[in-house]
């Protein structure tokens, strides 16, 4: 049977759930060294962070970054892709709900803040 | 015997007439509650992204932000009912599972109920997403 958005947003989701409780590790990694739009190639951008995981044997790469056309609308973009050995994307999932808040979570797992907070307490 | 004709013929124009009052009622309400949902539905589409974005950031430290979530999927809730009104009983189906989902975390508050909450508005927030894009295309 076909995968359906709804599943994509489900394992967006999950992916989310798993980053929250810690299940799933996340280490900065390079971003994508160029990002397609409307078939041009796009040059690098400042300020793009990457995350990486791996997860049952496949590497997820969740990137932000400002748009080229950032003239036109400055909000931050959000991409997640799954990654081969060699590092080239192999499938980058649509743009669905939950991939901006996925990348707060990472962020937020980096920041390790119940680690912070706990070493605070007990020294 | 003309009479009995212009009777007859003037009952059935009432009746069509009727009908017609109808039928031209209907089809104002329609139009009018589909100007009411295409006005409002990117400034809801925008507020649930934000409510989303606070609840994932509740849902991970839920133990001490239980209340501060609760606060906020209340909101949502209201948000998704008002859709839910505005849409219709056929093409709000799509936001059945998200009130079912609040409806059992108002009953039991749980962290496992919270994330059932919030992967709900996730399928919501893609519905209205696409909804949006075919307004876009289809104008």
């Amino acid at each position: 049977m076909a995968v359906t958005q709804n599943d994509l947003v489900g394992a967006v989701t999950k992916l989310n759930e798993l980053t929250r409780t810690q299940r799933l590790k996340w280490e900065p990694c390079n971003p994508p060294s160029q990002k397609k739009a409307f078939g041009m190639e796009m040059l690098d951008h400042l300020g793009t962070k990457s995350f990486q995981a791996v997860h049952e044997g496949r590497i997820l790469r969740i990137t932000e970054y400002v748009s080229e056309f950032a003239a036109f609308d400055k909000s931050l973009k959000y991409t997640l892709d799954i990654r081969d050995q060699d590092g080239s994307s192999v499938f980058e999932f649509p743009d669905v709900a939950g991939i901006s808040d996925l990348f707060r979570s990472v962020q937020t797992q980096k920041l390790d803040i119940e680690g912070f907070i706990r070493k605070l307490v007990t020294n | 015997m003309q009479g009995t004709t212009l009777a007859n013929f003037s009952a059935w124009a009432s009746l069509v007439s009727l009908a017609l009052t109808l039928v031209n009622t209907i089809l104002i309400l329609r139009i009018k509650s589909g100007i009411v949902v295409n006005l409002t539905l990117e400034p809801l589409f925008d507020r649930l992204r934000q409510r989303s974005g606070e609840m994932n950031q509740f849902l991970a430290y839920y133990e001490v932000n239980g209340a501060r979530f609760s606060e906020v999927a209340g909101i949502c809730e209201a948000d998704i009912r008002a859709l839910r009104r505005r849409l219709g009983y056929v093409r709000s189906r799509f936001l059945r599972s998200h009130v079912h989902a609040a409806r059992k975390f108002r009953r039991d508050r749980s962290a496992a109920n919270a994330q059932e909450v919030y992967a709900s508005l996730q399928q919501v927030r893609q519905h209205i997403a696409n909804m949006l894009e075919e307004r876009r295309i289809t104008g």
